[in-house]
């Protein structure tokens, strides 16, 4: 016993000691083979989770598109361009069900005996008959003639009836309840799931007494619950289904285990988003989607269960994970599935290594000449950085550092690159209400605004001047910029009866104008734009009052109209549908903007299915809701990285900045 | 200090009163629509069993190992001091309590610097660094895993290892010469055979108290080395929750605390159990004496509400005159030859001193009250004793919560907790000899009180307060410290951007903490006399 306690009381210090000194050795060792790694300093409290649908700060999209790639990229010229997908196109799918198996080969024969020039009139590709139905391929999503081929093919089809089913919350029930009912699931050929309240269905071949809708009423009344009673409506009766069709044929692409991309990834990953609620970028562009077919395994054809050209953008840079994985790992609603297990991609850069503070990237070609890996580690302190900075630990500041570390005599200088802007910020003007109701006015405040004193004073440099609709650096935006003009501003202000007073303030013989300018309090950056504004629209004689406001009462305040101009957070829009916003039909349009021109401009945008038709439009629908100022884009916001000098030599430090440029310099943007 | 006695079902009463405070915090500060209920299911923003849980498990390994680390090395030296002499094993317990006074903050500071600057190593924690694979090899990993534990560990210790040291050589003093020596020597027994097989199980009986309520401390003092090494713990789960005022992550991190603490003192009570073949049970003795009357009972009562409302009414601000005029005089008395830091500093500690003296004076008049009352309480049996006080006072948790709450509960805390002591000296006091001696003699009662009772009280009140000025002082400059502001705390805060380059920043408020909690931890013992120690604990004895 005395044994024991003795070498217990001197024997554990003593080992602790021990092992601490050779652990101190061992971490010398670590460090002598870090042999040009690079290790950056994140200003985020957690290592990134690393989900690549929602990252949370600069730091995590950037990781993200080195480490996963998506179907469709925006190139240098802002256009789409290739990336897993070499190639796509859109086509239209037409299908007609015949009464009998026979007539729809009859059909088919016609057909096929027309092959020719007027195959090339209708854009027909391809004509196939399954059992009592024929399907015809067109080339053109808009100008296939299905219409012509069918008469040409002297074929009597069957009538489609298109129907609604709404059920608040309830629709995947209802959805189940009718395929387990096999008389009514027998003439559904189509499904269209509308989110969680409503689903569409195609049915044919149906008697001509028979009364499918109410059979069909009945069944979900009583299947369902009593509160969620169905609304069911036809939609439309039409002699066949058209489905335009966006085909992506794949590059030969390899997961970062060696395993090639196929077609299947492209659907799990479809099938697994549509099951969550997530806010993707052009979220509309995948909910239109009816399904994915794999045609071969480079080839997969994404069907659209209604003309909707800007479809094809929701697929610009959403990653596609591979099917195994996401069998293994389902996605939750928290994306929790993301902290637990790595997603593994098929980009530039895979990650080797995550732990709680660390996460190392490096890039997949072994040829590579530049960095040989980056670690990132995570902490808010300005210690941190210190302490990195004194002991050469660390290369990158990034995505900004809090506080800069104080260069010592012998440390190498820092230099700052701003990263792509991913934030913008507008005013919305509400023209409803006097004065902004007057065009006059709207332009003068725009003319007043000078974006790049805004920026400095406001941002401190990080930003830039932004005058388009669209996400900067996009082949669909025309906007060329706007001088700030007081004089022109001051004119403007006259011409519409707003003169300045003894005191030098806008007025009129009813009073002096003076602002409601709304602002999100939860968000310093815009407090301090709406401020920085006033004291530039007081400059014309323009009063202003900035109210902060929470989320709630933001809301209430601009869904009555109670508010001049609200400073926000503007949508940095990638797709040519500007419909949402400016249509004067749509619930989302706050500005109360309506011009039948535009509604016009936008309802045919939103069945352009070729981006380069529709860049002229888009711009032409721009220039016209920009040329009415019911909202005045100001800015986009820039995050700052601080870099070693000698790392960021030769880049230009106007030009946005990634962490790409560091690892993979030769990668074309 | 030595801790006060442990209650039975101690794990219980910690895990019990640790989750109240978790919901009353959660109630209070949490938004409109908190519930309780939400907080205990793990509902309200933090993934109870998923984001905590494996935090806790992570700051229960850095405690146990920084406390075996402390217990076995601060035993082994206390071993060796105490054979050579009064004078040594003196000088080393005053520098071990010194150790102890100084804020773990500056410790783990202190640290850091010694590492970076003088050793030129890396914190691993901080910034660590994984070779690639090609260039990795097993050792490697281990060291750095190692490294990034062990540094952290270290430091956790040493915060732990000076007040231990400090209390296991007054206690090994305090027992030698063993009474039995002699015979035990005519046994035939070497002198390293008693010390190992008689002294030190002798110790054990009276410090494994101490070592339960040091590892509880440990575990407050696991925020702020898991907030400056990163760990990630739940230590710095808490730091970070208090630093951003987050209601949620502050009540969920006392709730996982509060089960961290019983799973502490659970352990350590089995451990207890395990050891309870050698030694005897030294806590205090549970003394019967006659019945009390309701209606004095119910005065009683009443008389604590009042106190109860008068002390948190107290204000803890100092006055105006204090701040505008005394202050920035007593700085300009000060001669211009000193350090410029300490200068400026000397108000700062003041300022800081009166705060904690203001929570301890509110406190103390707590003590008395609610002491006499559970005392009288006790006597009567038809009555639901206060039990809770034994709970709070072995509770160091809620002492740090409500530090950062707001000094008002820190001082409603404070004294529940110090009335479990003033308790447990009335019962031992009226049941010394002499107390009974003179009521064979038939003094009266309140003779006996002035004669014996009253002084003795007075003065242990005295010393406990302060012994709390400095205790209370330390955690004050801990909490600011994960906040930038204008006291100690804060100072220590605002200078950890630039402690590489001047440990000046740091080093000189940790040092008045120090000093400040040293002073009255003294003034403290002084107050209390040499011979006092029996009030608190029985002597143990060899069965």
């Amino acid at each position: 016993m005395i044994l024991f306690l003795r070498s217990l009381l001197f024997g554990l210090p003593a080992a602790f000691v021990l092992l601490t000194w050779w652990a101190a050795d061992q971490v010398r060792v670590s460090r002598s083979l870090r042999q040009g790694d690079l290790v950056a300093l994140m200003s985020q409290p957690t290592i990134p989770t690393m989900n690549p649908y929602l990252p949370a700060t600069e730091a995590e999209r950037q990781l993200v598109s080195l480490v996963h790639e998506p179907l469709l990229k925006i190139g240098a010229d802002g256009k789409p361009a290739p990336a897993l997908a070499s190639d796509w196109r859109w086509m239209k799918r037409v299908t007609v069900w015949f009464a009998q198996p026979e007539a729809a080969l009859e059909a088919r024969k016609r057909l096929h005996k027309a092959r020719g020039p007027r195959w090339m009139d209708w854009k027909l590709e391809a004509a196939e008959a399954t059992d009592r139905t024929l399907v015809l391929t067109f080339t053109d999503p808009m100008l296939g003639d299905a219409r012509a081929a069918l008469q040409a093919a002297a074929a009597k089809v069957q009538r489609v009836q298109v129907l609604r089913v709404e059920t608040k919350g309830n629709a995947r029930a209802a959805h189940r309840a009718l395929m387990a009912k096999p008389e009514l699931a027998g003439p559904v050929q189509r499904l269209w799931l509308d989110g969680d309240d409503a689903f569409e269905i195609a049915v044919t071949g149906l008697a001509d007494d028979a009364d499918y809708e109410q059979a069909l009423r009945q069944h979900l009344e009583k299947m369902l619950p009593s509160s969620a009673a169905p609304t069911i409506q036809v939609k439309a009766v039409l002699p066949m289904l058209e489905e335009p069709v966006l085909e992506f044929t794949l590059r030969d692409a390899r997961w970062h285990d060696g395993t090639p991309v196929t077609a299947t990834d492209v659907k799990a990953t479809f099938e697994s988003l549509s099951a969550t609620a997530w806010p993707l970028p052009n979220r509309e562009g995948l909910r239109v989607v009816r399904g994915l077919e794999v045609i071969a395994p480079n080839r997969v054809q994404v069907l659209l269960w209604r003309h909707y050209g800007p479809a094809m953008c929701a697929w610009i840079g959403l990653p596609i994970l591979p099917a195994a994985w996401l069998k293994t790992h389902p996605l939750d609603e928290l994306g929790r599935v993301f902290q637990r297990d790595l997603a593994p991609g098929a980009g530039d850069c895979r990650v080797e290594h995550r732990d709680y503070s660390s996460l190392v990237v490096r890039p997949v070609a072994a040829d590579t000449k530049s960095v040989p890996r980056l670690t990132m580690v995570t902490d808010l302190s300005a210690f941190t950085m210190q302490l990195g900075y004194a002991t050469h630990a660390l290369d990158l500041f990034w995505p900004s550092a809090p506080v800069l570390p104080t260069a010592t005599p012998n440390s190498e200088p820092l230099e700052k690159r701003a990263s792509p802007p991913q934030r913008g910020v507008q005013v919305v003007w509400n023209s409803h209400r006097s004065p902004m109701d007057d065009l006059r006015v709207r332009e003068a405040l725009a003319s007043a605004t000078d974006r790049s004193a805004l920026i400095n004073a406001a941002l401190s440099g990080k930003g830039r001047p932004h005058t388009s609709l669209f996400a900067p650096g996009l082949w669909l935006s025309g906007s060329t910029g706007a001088a700030s003009d007081v004089q022109q501003a001051e004119h403007l202000l006259s011409d519409a009866g707003w003169l300045r007073n003894v005191q030098g303030f806008a007025a009129r013989p009813s009073g002096t104008m003076m602002l409601t300018v709304l602002v999100p309090a939860d968000d310093p950056v815009l407090i301090r734009i709406a401020t920085e504004l006033r004291v530039q629209w007081l400059k014309v004689g323009v009063q202003a009052v900035v109210k902060p406001l929470s989320s709630a009462a933001l809301l209430r305040r601009v869904s009555a109209g109670d508010f001049d101009a609200l400073v926000e957070e503007m949508p940095m829009l990638s797709s040519w549908d500007l419909w949402p916003q400016w249509h004067s039909g749509e619930k989302n349009n706050r500005c109360g903007f309506s011009n039948r021109q535009v509604d016009l401009l936008l309802e045919a945008l939103s069945r352009e299915f070729q981006p380069a038709e529709a860049a002229p439009r888009a711009q032409k629908a721009e220039a016209l809701i920009l040329a009415e100022h019911p909202v005045l884009p100001l800015l986009t916001i820039l995050e700052e990285a601080t870099v070693r000098a000698s790392l960021s030599a030769g880049s230009d430090p106007h030009q946005p900045w990634t962490v790409a440029d560091l690892l993979i310099p030769d990668r074309k943007p | 200090m030595s801790p006060p006695a442990q209650p039975s079902h101690a794990a219980l009463r910690t895990l019990v009163l640790g989750t109240i405070a978790a919901a009353l915090w959660w109630q209070w500060r949490g938004p409109s629509d908190a519930s309780a209920w939400a907080l205990l299911t793990g509902h309200i923003g933090v993934d109870l069993w998923q984001d905590l849980a494996p935090r806790a498990l992570h700051s229960l390994a850095l405690v146990l190992g920084s406390m075996a680390v402390a217990t076995t090395s601060g035993l082994a030296l206390a071993m060796i001091v105490a054979r050579c002499g009064r004078v040594i094993s003196g000088a080393v317990s005053v520098l071990g309590q010194a150790l102890g006074a100084m804020p773990v903050i500056g410790i783990a500071w202190s640290c850091i610097v010694w590492l970076v600057n003088d050793q030129k190593l890396p914190i691993e924690s901080l910034i660590p660094y994984t070779p690639p694979p090609e260039r990795d090899a097993w050792e490697l990993q281990w060291g750095r895993t190692l490294w990034a534990w062990l540094v952290p560990m270290s430091t956790l210790a040493l915060a732990l290892f000076g007040p231990w040291l400090s209390t296991c050589v007054t206690v090994l003093n305090r027992l030698w010469p063993l009474p039995i020596e002699g015979g035990l020597r005519a046994k035939g027994l070497s002198p390293s055979s008693i010390a190992w097989s008689h002294w030190l199980p002798l110790a054990w009986a009276e410090l494994r108290g101490r070592w339960l309520h040091l590892s509880l401390a440990g575990m407050g003092y696991a925020v702020w080395v898991e907030d400056v090494f990163g760990l990630p713990g739940w230590g710095a789960f808490l730091a970070r929750g208090l630093k951003q005022g987050d209601a949620g992550d502050i009540a969920s991190a006392l709730y996982v605390g509060a089960w961290l603490a019983a799973a502490l003192t659970f352990a350590a009570g089995l451990f207890r159990s395990r050891s309870h073949r050698h030694v005897l049970d030294a806590t205090a003795a549970v003394v019967k004496a006659e019945p009390r009357s309701f209606a004095g009972t119910m005065a009683a009562l009443a008389a604590l509400a009042l106190t109860l409302i008068g002390a948190l009414c107290l204000p803890t601000t100092p006055a105006v005159w204090v701040t505008d005029w005394l202050l920035p005089w007593l700085t300009g008395m000060l001669p211009t030859g000193w350090h410029e830091p300490v200068r400026t500093l000397v108000p700062v500690f003041l300022l800081d001193a009166h705060q904690a003296g203001a929570i301890v004076l509110r406190a103390a008049l707590i003590v008395p009250i609610v002491g006499t009352m559970s005392a009288l309480l006790r006597q009567v049996r038809a009555l639901p004793q206060l039990r809770v006080l034994d709970g709070i006072a072995w509770q160091p948790l809620l002492m740090m919560a409500a530090v950062g709450g707001s000094p008002r509960m820190m001082a409603l805390l404070l004294g529940l907790a110090g009335a479990s002591r003033w308790r447990d000296w009335a019962l031992a006091l009226h049941a010394a000899d002499y107390t009974r001696a003179d009521k064979v003699l038939g003094r009266t009662r309140l003779r006996r009180w002035l004669a014996h009772i009253g002084p003795s009280m007075l003065l242990g009140l005295a010393a406990w307060s302060l012994r709390m000025v400095g205790t209370v002082l330390l955690w004050i400059v801990l909490i600011d410290s994960l906040h930038e502001g204008p006291s100690l705390g804060g100072r220590i805060a605002a200078a950890r951007a630039t402690v590489l380059a001047d440990f000046g920043g740091v080093l000189w408020p940790t040092l008045f903490a120090a000093l400040g909690t040293l002073l009255f931890h003294t003034l403290g013992r002084v107050v209390e006399g040499p011979h006092d120690s029996s009030l608190k604990f029985p002597r143990p004895r060899l069965r």
